[in-house]
C-alpha cells in the first residue's frame, strides 16, 4: 500500500522540524527530571498513571512527527509547463457559473490547511476536484446540490 | 474494531435529542424555556475543568465523564431525585418538592437500585451502535460516576448537583422560601469534597449575602459560562430558524462528536486538549456578539431576494479577504476571552489561552480535528433543520464542509449524512 505523503511548504517544514526537536528535548527532560516514584503499584499512584499517560502521548507525537518528516514532499513552484494547471501550492480564482461571484483558495497539504483563511487541503472534496484543473475548466463540487465553478486564474 | 459511519451517525442523532429535552425540575417550577439536559452537561463539564483543576483530579477522565454522564437520559428521560415518590395530586406534589427527599434508608436503596437499572438499560440502548471499545469506555465512565468508585466519579456526582443548585438560584433568585430550600438540603447531603464545600460557601456568601468569598473568581466565571445556555447561534438566527440552537447546546454536541470520533481516528490524539478546545470555542460570545461570516454581505442586501441569494451559498471571497476577516475575528475573540477568564488562577488562564491559540492557528493534529468536528457538527444540525423545514437550504453548509473536511473519519460521516438525509 502506498504510504501517505505529507505536502509542506518550506515554512511548514521548518515548523515541523522545530516542533520535532522541541519534543525530543522535552522527552529527555521528562524522563530524567519528572519521573515520579514508581515504588508504589500503579493501582494506588495516580501521579504515576498521569505520568505514563503523558509519556504515551508524547511518544505518539514524536512518532507522528517522525512519520511526517520521513514522508514529506516539499511544495515548490512547479516547472513552467505545469503552471497553467492547479498543483500543490496554487492559489486558484474560481467563478461561480450561476451568479459570477468569485471565490479563491490556496491548495496546500493537510498540515497547513486553514479553510477560514482560504487555505484548503488537497485532500478535502474541493481540493481533490481542483488539482489538475486548468484555466477555463469547470470544477464540480458534488453535494446534495451541485456547485459549478470555472477556473478563472491560477497563480503561484 | 471501528464503528461504521452509519452507526456513528445514529449515535450522534440520538445524542442530539438531549438538546431538546428540558430539565424536569425546571419544567415543574414553570420556568420559561428551561435549560436542556445537554446545556446542563455543558456547564457541568466546565465545572469539572475549573474546579477539578483545583482539586488536582485526572482531567482526562473527569471531563468526558462530566460530558457524557446524562447520555442514558436520551431513553430514560430526566429522572430527578424525586423519582418514583411524587404524589399524583398537584398540591401534594408541590409540598413534597418544597423539601428534599425524606425516606427510610431501605426505601432509598430500593429506589436507587430501580433508577440504576432503568438508566443502565437505557444507556446500553444508546451505546448499542458503537464499537465494543467505545461502548466499554463510555460505560466505564458512567459506572465510575454512578457508583462513585473513583475520586473523579464522586466529584462529577457532586458537581452535577452543585451546577443544578446554581442554575436554580440563577432562575429563581436567592430566595429563602422557594424550592431551593430542598435543593440546598440535597446538595449539602451529597457534597463532601473540600473544594466543592468551599464553592458552596462562596455561593452562599456571594449570592445570598453579597459578601466576598474565596472562590468568587470561579463562581463569576461559571456564571458567565451559564450565559451560553441562552445565546442562540447567529447562523441559525439569520436564517429565521424556529427555536435556533443555543451555543451551549452546540458546544455539547461539538465536544461529544470530537471526543467520540477521536477514538476512531488513525492517530493518537490528546483527547483532553480536544475537549478543552471544543469547550472554549464559543465562550467569548457570552460577551461578544457572535458575527456570522454572512453579516457583512447581509448589511448590503436591499431586498429579500438578495438576502436569499447571499444565504444560499457559502462565503465567496479572495484568500486575502478571508485571512483578514479571520485575523480580525481572532483578535476580538481573544481579547474578550482574556476578560472572561481574568477571575481564574493564572495557570488555568494560561491553559485556556493556549487552547484558543491552538485551534485558531489550526497547526496541530488536535486543532485540525477539533475544527473539522466543528464544521461537521454544524452540517449535521443543518441537515436536521432542512428535514424540519423544506425551505432551509443545506447548500452553504455542504460547501463549507467540502472545503474544510479532509480527515477520513469525518469524510465517511459526511457521506453517511448525505445518504441518510437525501431527499428521495
Amino acid at each position: 500500500m502506498e504510504e501517505k505523503k505529507y505536502y509542506l511548504t518550506k515554512e511548514g517544514l521548518d515548523r515541523v522540524q522545530k516542533e520535532h526537536n522541541d519534543l525530543l528535548a522535552f522527552r529527555k527532560k521528562k524522563t530524567m527530571d519528572d519521573a515520579p516514584s514508581i515504588l508504589q503499584s500503579e493501582d494506588v499512584n495516580p501521579e504515576y498513571l498521569v505520568y505514563q499517560e503523558d509519556l504515551h502521548l508524547l511518544e505518539a507525537k514524536i512518532a507522528e512527527h517522525e512519520n511526517i518528516l520521513k514522508h514529506v514532499e516539499l511544495i515548490s513552484k512547479p516547472a513552467k509547463g505545469k503552471r497553467l494547471e492547479v498543483c500543490m501550492g496554487a492559489t486558484v480564482e474560481l467563478v461561480d457559473e450561476s451568479d459570477k461571484s468569485v471565490n479563491e483558495y490556496t491548495v496546500l497539504g493537510t498540515l497547513e490547511a486553514n479553510p477560514m483563511e482560504g487555505k484548503i487541503s488537497s485532500e478535502s472534496p474541493v481540493g481533490k476536484q481542483l488539482l489538475g484543473k486548468k484555466i477555463g475548466e469547470i470544477v464540480v463540487i458534488n453535494s446534495p446540490i451541485e456547485v459549478k465553478y470555472r477556473v478563472q486564474n491560477i497563480r503561484y | 474494531m471501528k464503528t461504521e459511519a452509519n452507526d456513528l451517525l445514529s449515535f450522534f442523532l440520538s445524542s442530539s435529542l438531549l438538546k431538546s429535552i428540558p430539565r424536569t425540575g425546571w419544567v415543574w417550577e414553570g420556568i420559561e424555556n428551561p435549560e436542556t439536559i445537554a446545556e446542563h452537561c455543558f456547564r457541568v463539564t466546565f465545572f469539572a475543568w475549573v474546579l477539578g483543576a483545583k482539586a488536582n483530579l485526572q482531567q482526562s477522565r473527569l471531563l468526558p465523564m462530566a460530558l457524557t454522564h446524562e447520555l442514558c437520559e436520551i431513553h430514560a428521560g430526566d429522572m430527578t431525585p424525586y423519582f418514583d415518590i411524587l404524589p399524583e395530586d398537584e398540591e401534594e406534589k408541590q409540598k413534597v418538592l418544597q423539601r428534599w427527599v425524606r425516606l427510610s434508608q431501605k426505601k432509598k436503596e430500593i429506589l436507587s437500585r430501580k433508577k440504576f437499572d432503568l438508566e443502565k438499560k437505557a444507556l446500553d440502548r444508546v451505546l448499542d451502535p458503537l464499537s465494543p471499545l467505545l461502548q466499554e469506555r463510555l460505560l466505564s465512565l458512567w459506572m465510575e460516576y454512578e457508583k462513585g468508585s473513583s475520586l473523579e466519579g464522586k466529584f462529577v456526582k457532586q458537581i452535577d448537583r452543585v451546577e443544578a443548585l446554581l442554575q436554580g438560584i440563577e432562575y429563581l433568585g436567592p430566595k429563602p422560601d422557594s424550592i431551593l430550600v430542598g435543593w440546598w438540603e440535597g446538595t449539602e447531603e451529597i457534597v463532601d469534597h473540600p473544594i466543592l464545600r468551599a464553592f458552596l460557601k462562596t455561593i452562599e456568601h456571594r449570592l445570598y449575602e453579597n459578601k466576598a468569598s474565596d472562590m468568587d473568581g470561579e463562581l463569576a466565571f461559571l456564571m458567565e459560562v451559564g450565559k451560553l445556555k441562552r445565546r442562540p447561534r447567529r447562523g441559525w438566527v439569520i436564517r429565521d430558524v424556529q427555536n435556533p440552537e443555543t451555543m451551549a447546546n452546540h458546544t455539547f454536541s461539538h465536544a461529544l462528536m470530537a471526543w467520540i470520533l477521536s477514538w476512531e481516528a488513525e492517530i493518537v490524539l490528546n483527547r483532553d486538549r480536544i475537549l478543552k478546545m471544543c469547550l472554549l470555542r464559543l465562550l467569548c460570545h457570552s460577551r461578544l456578539e457572535e458575527e456570522s461570516p454572512f453579516d457583512n454581505l447581509l448589511r448590503k442586501a436591499k431586498t429579500q431576494e438578495e438576502r436569499r441569494h447571499i444565504l444560499g451559498k457559502w462565503i465567496r471571497s479572495s484568500s486575502r479577504e478571508k485571512r483578514v476577516r479571520n485575523e480580525k475575528r481572532y483578535l476580538e475573540e481573544e481579547k474578550t476571552l482574556r476578560q472572561i477568564i481574568a477571575p481564574l488562577d493564572s495557570l488555568l488562564q494560561e491553559e485556556m489561552l493556549s487552547c484558543k491559540k491552538e485551534y485558531g492557528e489550526n497547526k496541530t493534529s488536535e486543532a485540525r480535528f477539533t475544527n473539522q468536528a466543528y464544521v461537521l457538527e454544524i452540517l449535521l444540525r443543518a441537515f436536521q433543520y432542512a428535514e424540519e423545514d423544506t425551505n432551509f437550504d443545506i447548500k452553504p453548509w455542504w460547501e463549507w464542509a467540502s472545503e474544510s473536511i479532509d480527515n477520513s473519519v469525518f469524510a465517511k460521516l459526511m457521506n453517511a449524512m448525505d445518504k441518510r438525509f437525501a431527499k428521495t
